[in-house]
């Protein structure tokens, strides 16, 4: 099937440094891709470009045939629904007016009762509804990351009456919520997904991201270092090397849906850069663990001298 | 709620109209513009209704103007700058009009010395007054526009930047001037709605009205910009054009006001912030509320400014912050619990 949102050697370059390098993805109606890899390592920055926030430094994004740059605000906003990092809110909204924003800029005309009816579903599926009316910034810093899937929802629920497919971003939807709602929030973006739309989430479970992916994308310092099914890629050492930890790789009886492990102590880090602008006490560093480091290799992960970091790790 | 307001306008409006120096009864004032709309001009003789149709009228027209016109710029700043503390001279129209104003006082002072007596000079001073606040608008939105994107954090700080540099060249031009000139400049930066005529208010009424007119089609992008900018991109709001229309309406009806009236404070801070605290932050509703009560509230400053010492006249700047800040204090303490 042909993606929704595609993106074809995408640059994003801010004073000289290369946050995103050469990243190529494709949103495809129906599937959930999930975003994985460590701090750092440009994922928002891809969820940034594909949306349109920021344009990118060189290559393009399309969404729906159509370059995003040539579309406009209030058809983007039909097409795909963003839900960002930590939202601060300005104003003493409430979870109702927060949830409606969703769609009062679309120019989509609707009667009160109707638009009450959309909000009102939405809240419900997004569990906040009984919060209708508190003010947003009376709310947890969840029950705040619901509203905004809320928002969210609405969104989409009215940009599907015009458009016929979609996309979904999400950006760590399930960073603040408790156990029980991050799993509904999946569920419901695996709802979404099945319904026909593109589904993009960033996370940092890893287990989530397995028992939710369709299709797994591994990012390290601002490339796109393995794409595929989540059992694939969690097979090889690949992800532990990402991250630089031990991880240890399961699977779990219904469905053989791969988990993992973490053990032992974070792998140690050590940050090179080029070596006139190392700092002094990274060198002392670097010497005194010369003869301890040991470096893994994984014949997944394409080594590039230009990546300023590498990982090595103490027996 | 907004009916409600609307009562109260017009109540003061009339009360506006009554009030003064010398005092017009509600009964003569019907009877005046009856007659008046009868016949087309006004009576010679008739000194009461010259005073009224003449100077009052026209003078309670421009207090709702202006009140009006401070008061939805202010609630468009903070929408935008999504910053409760924003009001309109944080684009730079007051202290880049305030410059033009005391340039034109000291220094063009030979050219319109005559004019300024009772009231300002009304061409020069004014014209001199609403460039100024464009072009140190103008200033600030190129310093902070990089790449086709207006950056609000770097507007405040160009907006302090250039505030404080208009400040000190307009005290330079205060330790310049002789003392009529001082007079005139602190008459003017405390604002005063003396000299309104029928060609001031007329003049600014194009404006003013435009900015009237297309701030509740604001409403929904100013919410979603609540949100930061870019979600409210996510949902559709063309940021960059909602800018520019903000800054271009707040920039051309504050300079307007200032030229015609001289730097009125604290109704544009104010108005929107006491509408927030009674209606909440929904700016659909606020616009509308905010210009009504800023409208409202200036008639009645003005009032006040004119009866207190009669004949003579307290400057308004005075009578908008006496009143309006221990209100807006109160306010807080009874009502807000951290609303802001």
């Amino acid at each position: 099937m042909r993606p929704f949102i595609e993106a074809h050697a995408l640059c994003h370059v801010v004073r000289g440094a290369r946050i995103l390098d050469q990243a190529t993805i494709g949103l495809v109606p129906g599937r959930l891709t999930i975003v994985i890899g460590p701090n750092g390592a440009g994922k928002s920055t891809l969820l940034k470009l594909l949306s349109g926030e920021i344009p990118p430094s060189s290559g393009e994004v399309f969404c729906a045939g159509e370059r995003l740059r040539d579309t406009p605000a209030w058809r983007l906003a039909r097409r795909r629904a963003v839900m960002a990092q930590g939202a601060l809110l300005a104003f003493p909204f409430t979870v109702y007016d927060i949830a409606r924003m969703g769609f009062d800029t679309m120019g989509a005309g609707l009667r009160g009762d109707e638009a009450d009816s959309v909000v009102a579903d939405a809240l419900t599926r997004a569990d906040i509804f009984h919060l209708s009316h508190r003010r947003y910034d009376s709310l947890s810093g969840g029950e705040q990351q619901r509203t905004h899937f809320a928002r969210v929802l609405c969104q989409l629920s009215i940009g599907r009456r015009s458009e016929s497919a979609q996309a979904l971003l999400l950006d760590e939807p399930v960073a603040s919520l408790d156990l029980r709602h991050q799993l509904m929030l999946m569920d419901a973006a695996r709802e979404i997904a099945d319904s026909g739309v593109a589904v993009l989430a960033i996370l940092h479970d890893l287990n989530l991201a397995a028992a939710y992916a369709d299709d797994l994308v591994v990012m390290q310092a601002g490339k796109i270092v393995a794409k595929g099914a989540p059992a694939k890629i969690l097979a090889g050492c690949l992800v532990a090397d990402v991250f630089g930890v031990d991880l240890r790789f399961c699977a779990t009886p219904p469905g053989n849906a791969p988990f993992v492990l973490p053990h032992g102590h974070a792998r140690r880090i050590a940050w090179s850069r080029p070596a006139s602008k190392q700092p002094k006490f990274a060198q002392l560093s670097n010497a005194e663990d010369a003869n301890r480091v040991w470096s893994r290799k994984c014949a997944i992960l394409p080594r590039n001298e230009s990546v300023s970091m590498s990982f090595s790790q103490s027996p | 709620m907004i009916l409600l307001l609307a009562i109260a306008t017009v109540l003061l409006f009339a009360a506006g109209l009554a009030t003064g120096p010398v005092t017009v009864s509600p009964s003569r004032i019907a009877a005046i513009v009856a007659a008046v709309v009868e016949r087309g001009s006004v009576a010679d003789g008739d000194y009461e209704s010259n005073i009224f149709i003449n100077i009052r009228l026209p003078r309670v027209l421009l207090a709702l103007e202006v009140g009006a016109a401070l008061a939805a710029s202010g609630a468009l700043m903070q929408g935008l700058f999504r910053n409760p503390l924003a009001d309109p001279g944080l684009i730079g129209v007051s202290s880049g009009a305030g410059l033009a104003a005391a340039t034109t006082i000291v220094l063009g002072g030979g050219l319109s010395a005559s004019m300024v007596g009772g009231g300002f000079a009304f061409p020069t001073l004014s014209f001199g007054a609403f460039l100024g606040g464009l072009i140190s608008t103008s200033v600030i939105y190129a310093i902070s526009t990089r790449g086709g994107r207006t950056s609000m954090a770097t507007m405040l700080l160009a907006g302090v930047g250039l505030g404080a540099f208009c400040g000190a060249l307009t005290g330079l031009l205060a330790f310049w001037s002789n003392d009529q000139q001082l007079r005139d400049l602190t008459f003017w930066t405390l604002g005063s709605l003396n000299g309104a005529t029928w060609s001031k208010t007329m003049t600014i009424a194009p404006v003013i009205l435009l900015l009237v007119a297309s701030a509740p089609f604001l409403g929904r992008s100013l919410n979603a910009l609540a949100l930061g900018e870019a979600e409210a991109f996510h949902v559709g709001v063309r940021v960059q054009l909602i800018k520019m229309v903000c800054i271009a309406l707040a920039a051309l009806a504050v300079g307007a006001s200032v030229a015609s009236s001289g730097v009125i404070g604290f109704v544009g801070l104010v108005a929107p912030h006491i509408v927030r605290l009674s209606v909440g932050p929904d700016n659909r509703l606020l616009l509308p509320l905010a210009t009504l009560l800023g409208g409202a509230f200036l008639i009645g400053a003005d009032a006040i400014a004119r009866k207190l010492v009669a004949p003579a006249e307290l400057p308004l700047g005075v009578v908008t912050s006496a009143i309006g800040a221990p209100f807006f204090l109160w306010l807080l303490l009874t009502r807000s619990r951290g609303v802001m």
